[in-house]
């Protein structure tokens, strides 16, 4: 089973890129009027970068994102500059959840956490569908042992 | 049901005592009147003779039997009804100060395979009874792998730490000099300086003898908890015993260790010399605990002590190793901050000193990492996972059962990219929750193994 990121992926990676700029943006601005105008600068450069970075990463980032579930492991591929490959033996899943916050829910997205005696793993933003399609495969194979 | 051994109380008791030394340090040092100072004091006593009272109290409904397991019955405002049965009983641990000898007590601590900060349940019972909750009461003798004293002695220098020795020792020391009068410190630090002349510059001097002296504070510790340590088999379960002032005792479940770990520093390795600790659920939770089997070994006498100990515990060679070109990568940071040296070095006059020092430690650092680049590994066997790297200022070899190793990570980042290298990261189970990592791994055959570690 193959699984992978789509369009609502990048609007909920966008909001929150656009969020984290405008606040940052924002707060650096309030400095630039208690400090000195020259922080201004500062201020638009992060809301330049906001919008570059807001309009470049999410549809990458969609791009890379690959989940698999072969009845034996969940392997992922996650990130843009840092690329990471996981793989999680199904003997070693304790428990799996499924969880949103309410822009996730607003734009029809999941993270998935698979969590091991060792810790967790999270599967962030997967479409509502396919999350809910992977968490059924694994609550299948956990039914089957 | 029965009664806590007394020690109980006195350990509850302790955190109270202080206040009783208030009406003391008052007398001493307040400048108030008389009638003041007496009425202070009597409030002050009567505060503690009431968290007194209510320690008693709580000791005397405290409660605990030993049948098929452990139960016990304790507080008095939060009632806490605890029940661990014998099976869930991952790990066991019996200590025993010189208070405690004298008194006939033991403090027990049992661990089950929660991932919490503390034991499960700490409980003060009499010497009998701890014998009885443990396979001891039933003689029985297993193999038994004694460390000798040299190897405890190196382990117990290369681990000590400077800075948190003196974090106990300058504290105690301050205090006795308000208690005793103010020239007992310095009376300590002089004779010190007597002993140990280093020849430094004053300020420097006062430094290094701040650290040797946090040192040797932090040695004698450690001596003091590792000299004597015994492993034995019994059964299915490790027996360890530690200790010169208190004698700790520790049994240990085996089908629950879940990680073997061999750890060296570049001080033991002058010597040949490895620690052997294990990861088991409940082993090594306490503050400052560590989980160690074989304090000390050399490599011929760690296997036969392995194959002693743990004969089933499976192992297997690290059998991909890092690309020649992550050579750079491997050294580069230690010989960065070498180069910093010379910075001190050109400011001259007493940097001089500061220059060689940081020299000299980032010499020791570029050891390790050459080290850590000619050792590190990753390796898959049918039943075993092995990984070899450096991490800080020491060398580790792991070995997971297969079926334990969690999860595998492999991470690329843009410059690894070019090298077609990576890093693997295996999560697996342990008190601590560390992971491993090794550096420069070629990112095709690393996937292969990846593959292989979670195809069953």
């Amino acid at each position: 089973m193959h699984f992978s990121a789509d369009k609502s992926t990048i609007k909920v990676m966008t909001v929150w890129i656009s969020v984290f700029g405008i606040v940052l943006s924002s707060l650096i601005s309030a400095l630039a009027g208690l400090l000195t105008p020259w922080l201004l600068i500062i201020s638009a450069a992060v809301g330049a970068a906001t919008v570059f970075v807001a309009l470049r990463y999410p549809p990458k980032y969609a791009s890379v994102m690959k989940v698999d579930f072969d009845g034996i492991a969940v392997k992922a591929v996650t990130g843009v500059f840092i690329k990471k490959q996981l793989f999680v033996p199904m003997t070693a899943l304790r428990t799996f959840e499924l969880c949103s916050t309410p822009v996730q829910r607003f734009f029809g997205c999941r993270t998935v956490i698979l969590r091991f005696a060792g810790g967790a793993v999270f599967l962030p933003l997967l479409p509502v569908k396919q999350a809910e399609e992977l968490v059924a495969a694994l609550e299948e194979f956990e039914e089957s042992i | 049901m029965e009664r806590p051994h007394p020690l109980y109380l006195y350990y509850d008791i302790k955190k109270w005592l202080l206040f009783l030394l208030l009406p003391v340090f008052r007398s001493i040092f307040s400048r108030q009147d008389t009638v003041s100072v007496i009425l202070s004091s009597l409030r002050d006593v009567t505060i503690a003779a009431c968290l007194i009272a209510y320690s008693v109290a709580k000791w005397r409904r405290a409660r605990y039997a030993l049948k098929g397991g452990l139960t016990f019955e304790h507080g008095l405002i939060f009632r806490r009804f605890l029940r661990v049965t014998a099976q869930d009983a991952a790990s066991v641990e019996i200590e025993r100060s010189p208070l405690m000898w004298l008194t006939g007590g033991r403090r027990v601590r049992i661990n089950t395979a929660g991932l919490r900060r503390r034991a499960d349940a700490t409980l003060y019972l009499p010497s009998k009874a701890a014998l009885d909750m443990t396979v001891e009461g039933v003689a029985c003798r297993g193999r038994r792998v004694s460390s000798r004293i040299f190897p405890t002695l190196i382990l117990s220098a290369s681990s000590s730490n400077a800075a948190l020795g003196f974090l106990t020792v300058a504290p105690a020391l301050r205090q006795t000099g308000q208690i005793l009068g103010r020239e007992v410190t310095g009376e300590v630090y002089g004779l010190f300086n007597r002993l140990i002349s280093l020849g430094l510059p004053p300020l420097l001097d006062a430094a290094a003898h701040v650290l040797v002296l946090g040192w040797c504070f932090a040695f004698v510790h450690t001596f003091a908890r590792t000299a004597g340590f015994t492993t034995e088999r019994r059964g299915q379960q490790l027996y360890l015993l530690s200790g010169l002032i208190t004698v700790r005792k520790n049994y240990i479940d085996c089908s629950r260790i879940t990680t073997m770990e061999l750890r060296q520093t570049l001080f033991m390795r002058l010597f040949g010399l490895h620690t052997v600790t294990i990861t088991a659920a409940g082993y090594g939770r306490e503050k400052g605990a560590r989980p160690v089997i074989i304090p000390a070994a050399r490599p011929r006498e760690l296997c036969s002590a392995l194959d002693t100990l743990m004969p089933e515990y499976p192992t297997c060679p690290a059998t991909l190793h890092p690309t020649r070109r992550a050579l750079i990568g491997y050294t580069l940071p230690p010989l960065i901050l070498t180069m910093g040296s010379l910075i001190p070095l050109y400011a001259g006059g007493v940097w001089h000193m500061i220059a060689a020092v940081w020299f000299l430690a980032g010499i020791w650092w570029l050891s390790v990492r050459l080290s850590g680049y000619s050792r590190a590994g990753f390796g898959v066997s049918d039943n075993a996972v092995t990984m070899r790297y450096s991490r800080g200022l020491a060398l580790y070899e792991i070995h997971v059962p297969r079926k334990l190793a969690d999860c595998v990570l492999i991470i690329q980042t843009p410059w690894q990219r070019r090298s077609k290298t990576c890093t693997v990261e295996l999560r697996c189970f342990g008190e601590k929750r560390r992971r491993h990592r090794v550096r420069a791994l070629p990112v095709e055959q690393a996937r292969i193994l990846a593959q292989i570690l979670t195809s069953h």
